[in-house]
């Protein structure tokens, strides 16, 4: 081969040799996969010598006759509503106040505040779990608060599941929030705020019509991402009240997922459930795009 | 890229230690310890492990592995429903009974575990291992209606009930004298209403859960009720399941409650200790952290069996459980039944497990008679042989079944439960809660039923 075939064959082959290791993970662990799991969620599998094919079997029996996907569904959609509004405010009001030059050491709350996150959700679930048992620090301090020996029920009455488990993902996901927000918050142009003030605009005005337009993108990706984490949620209610919790009330649609999976070990099944799952995902990611269309269309 | 190819290079040309000639796969410390440790003997001196004396006798080499317990069971279930074999897969695993159901899924022909009938017909174990102990690990065969035992019990655990003597005492109540549920529920009022009288309003007579179903699933075994039996039939409407919820709801719930949750992990044993709750339903392999827990309890708390609904019912009920089995990929499975029987079942297997200091009574009931299960225990008060009372309830455990649906099943039951005891928290009586409550528990049967209908594959 002369060297100008080489170079040749060099220049064509070499894109593609580039690429081929993101490639040939992607096609392994991530295509494949998922690929393999959109057959499963159209098949009962039992072991080895049982595979059978259902149809749409596994979705009809899932979203006609599962009422305990019906209760996760309903788990995850308040949950997710109830961290959204929750986790929003907290956040901006967080990256306002760490955004102003007036607070000293502003570099150390925020890291401190973002440092939550870095530990995870299986972290923050031990923690928590620790925190909120009936002997525990949370129990101790209302107790001492109020005088006598308080119990309050965090994790075993199933009105308290959710408050608990929202305040555990707030702990993990505010600061994490609060990052973006500043990121946003920094961007927008100084000079506006100055020239509001000139014209005698308040704190509120200037917030309302200066910065809410200013950071309403970020806004929206806060609001999505909070909403897919939301739907995905499994290892913090699963460390925290080890397993459903009392009346199934910490039951997540992944949670159910894992059970159907591994504990009833039904893997086609499991899979309808993801696949559900991800249409879902697909419904609020669009809806999104809906959202911004229609403001686009009505020039807001 | 260069880096990376020289340590994968490195990671794949460095030395692999062979593997043993058998693997184990544990999910408990202390049976791996057990195994592992070298035991005393009466003299004082140390004799090898079980490890090394199966080694000393047969010349195989074992290796146990201690494998988290949900990564044991997703490891396996992989394994089992890939139809893998090689060296990754273990030979023996030992399986908890929680766990166990999704592994009897499967056709008998196609469960990941060997099938054991032959090997305990051969060996005379069939007969020298409790009977009732072979049901959770076990499955009808559709086609011929026959029972194939996939696992061998490694326990019983009956369960009895621990109590504050002291604090009874002080309120002249003498627990021991309830024979029935409802004779305990009266005396555990009045034990509320003198220490309430007291100071301590907020004292509760026993720890029982609103979070899991453990406890009325006990009391329905007691009253020889599984939720779904070895037949997949559902007896969530069976009149007993009703009675027995009610009862229960009643006694965590409403005016009348007599229960504080059970705090989690070895939580418990501090309100134990504190008087907080003062009685706690108690399997034998939770006696010992009693022991451990509550050192200052010594002399003051003593230990009485449960009490029945009807004379018909077992006075002990059954919590918790480990089988060890066979992998069906295992290439020498007389070897591992070999090992099998060393290491659960001969006299050196318990004799290490008594050395251990084991609380736990093994599934071999003419091992009960060990002296060690019946000498003066100087925790409970007077010297109660508490080994004694385990070993008298052990014969009368009831029958425990477990499917792939089992746990479903008791997860519904605790949302019917929640749904009872809401009902009673807001005001309800209980009169009224018998009707809605019937409607639930049907609407819970309903469900679980087309899912085993949904599920079922056999003919």
């Amino acid at each position: 081969m002369n060297r100008d075939r080489w170079w040749k064959l060099q220049a064509r082959a070499a894109p593609y040799l580039f690429v081929s290791p993101f490639l040939i993970i992607f096609c392994v662990f991530l295509l494949y996969p998922l690929a393999r799991s959109f057959c499963l969620s159209f098949q009962r599998t039992v072991g080895p010598g049982h595979v059978i094919f259902v149809g749409l079997g596994n979705y009809r029996f899932l979203l006609g006759h599962d009422l305990l996907f019906g209760l996760a569904v309903l788990n995850t959609a308040v949950f997710t509503a109830a961290f959204l509004c929750f986790q929003i405010p907290l956040s901006l009001g967080l990256a306002l106040l760490l955004n102003s030059r007036r607070i000293r050491l502003r570099s150390l709350f925020r890291f401190s505040f973002f440092s939550s996150y870095l530990v995870g959700q299986v972290f923050a679930g031990v923690i928590f779990f620790q925190l909120f048992s009936p002997n525990g620090l949370v129990n101790h301090i209302l107790g001492a608060i109020l005088g006598r020996r308080i119990i309050v029920p965090w994790l075993s009455s199933p009105a308290m599941v959710l408050p608990s488990v929202l305040i555990a993902s707030l702990w993990l996901a505010t600061g994490y929030g609060m990052i973006y927000f500043l990121a946003a918050l920094q961007a927008i142009d100084h000079e506006l705020y100055e020239a509001a003030q000139v014209d005698g605009a308040g704190r509120w005005s200037r917030f309302f019509h200066i910065t809410v337009p200013g950071i309403r993108h970020m806004l929206m990706y806060m609001l999505l991402i909070g909403a897919i984490g939301g739907f995905q949620l499994f290892e913090l209610p699963f460390v925290l009240l080890q397993g459903p919790g009392p009346g199934g009330r910490g039951m997540t649609i992944v949670m159910y997922l894992f059970i159907m999976g591994f504990n009833a070990g039904d893997l086609g099944y499991a899979s309808a459930i993801g696949w559900i799952l991800v249409t879902m995902l697909v419904v609020i990611f669009l809806a999104r795009f809906r959202f911004f269309r229609f403001r686009r269309e009505i020039g807001v | 890229m260069l880096a990376a190819a020289a340590s994968g290079i490195a990671v794949w040309r460095r030395p692999v230690a062979p593997r043993a000639d058998l693997v184990l796969w544990s999910f408990a410390e202390t049976h791996v310890a057990t195994l592992r440790n070298s035991p005393r003997d009466s003299h004082g001196s140390r004799a090898p492990s079980l490890l090394k004396q199966f080694q000393m006798r047969t010349g195989l080499t074992t290796n146990v592995s201690l494998v988290g317990q949900t990564g044991e069971n997703i490891r396996l279930a992989s394994a089992f429903m890939s139809g893998s074999s090689g060296p990754s897969i273990p030979d023996l695993c030992e399986i908890e009974i929680n766990s166990v159901g999704e592994f009897l899924r499967p056709p008998v022909d196609d469960i990941g575990l060997l099938p054991l009938d032959d090997f305990l017909r051969k060996s005379g174990w069939e007969d020298r291992i409790i009977a009732s102990r072979f049901a959770p690990w076990s499955k009808i065969d559709a086609r011929t209606g026959a029972r194939i035992i996939y696992g061998i019990p490694e326990d019983v655990h009956p369960v009895t009930i621990a109590y504050r003597k002291d604090l009874f005492d002080d309120a002249g109540i003498d627990l021991r004298q309830a024979g029935t549920w409802s004779g305990f529920w009266d005396l555990c009022l009045e034990f509320q209403n003198y220490w309430a009288k007291h100071g301590r309003p907020d004292r509760r007579a026993i720890a029982l859960s609103t979070n899991s179903s453990d406890e009325i699933v006990e009391m329905l075994l007691q009253r020889h009720i599984n939720l779904i039996d070895s037949s997949d039939r559902l007896h969530f409407t069976d009149p007993k399941v009703l009675e027995t919820l009610v009862f229960y709801a009643q006694l965590i719930a409403g005016p009348r409650a007599i229960a504080a949750d059970p705090s989690p992990g070895v939580e418990w044993t501090e309100d134990f200790d504190r008087g907080n709750v003062c009685a706690v339903c108690t399997p034998d392999w939770k006696a010992d952290y009693l022991r451990e827990f509550t050192p200052d309890l010594a002399g003051k708390v003593a230990m009485m069996p449960l009490p029945r609904f009807e004379p018909g019912d077992a006075p002990t009920s059954t919590l918790g459980g480990t089988m060890i089995g066979i992998c069906r990929s295992c290439p020498h499975p007389d070897q591992a039944w070999e090992l099998l029987e060393f290491l659960f079942l001969s006299p050196q297997s318990h004799r290490a497990a008594v050395a251990a200091g084991d609380d736990v009574l093994p599934a071999v009931p003419e091992y009960w008679s060990d002296p060690a299960y019946h000498l003066p225990d100087g925790f409970f008060a007077g010297g109660q042989s508490i080994g004694d009372l385990y070993v008298s309830l052990a014969p009368r455990i009831p029958e425990r079944l477990m499917t792939p649906y089992t746990y479903q099943a008791e997860l519904a039951l605790g949302v019917v439960l929640h749904r009872a005891m809401e009902y009673l928290a807001a005001g309800g009586n209980v009169d009224g809660l018998r009707g809605p409550c019937a409607v639930w528990l049907a609407e819970a049967q309903d469900d679980i039923r087309r899912r085993i209908d949904f599920g079922n594959i056999e003919p």
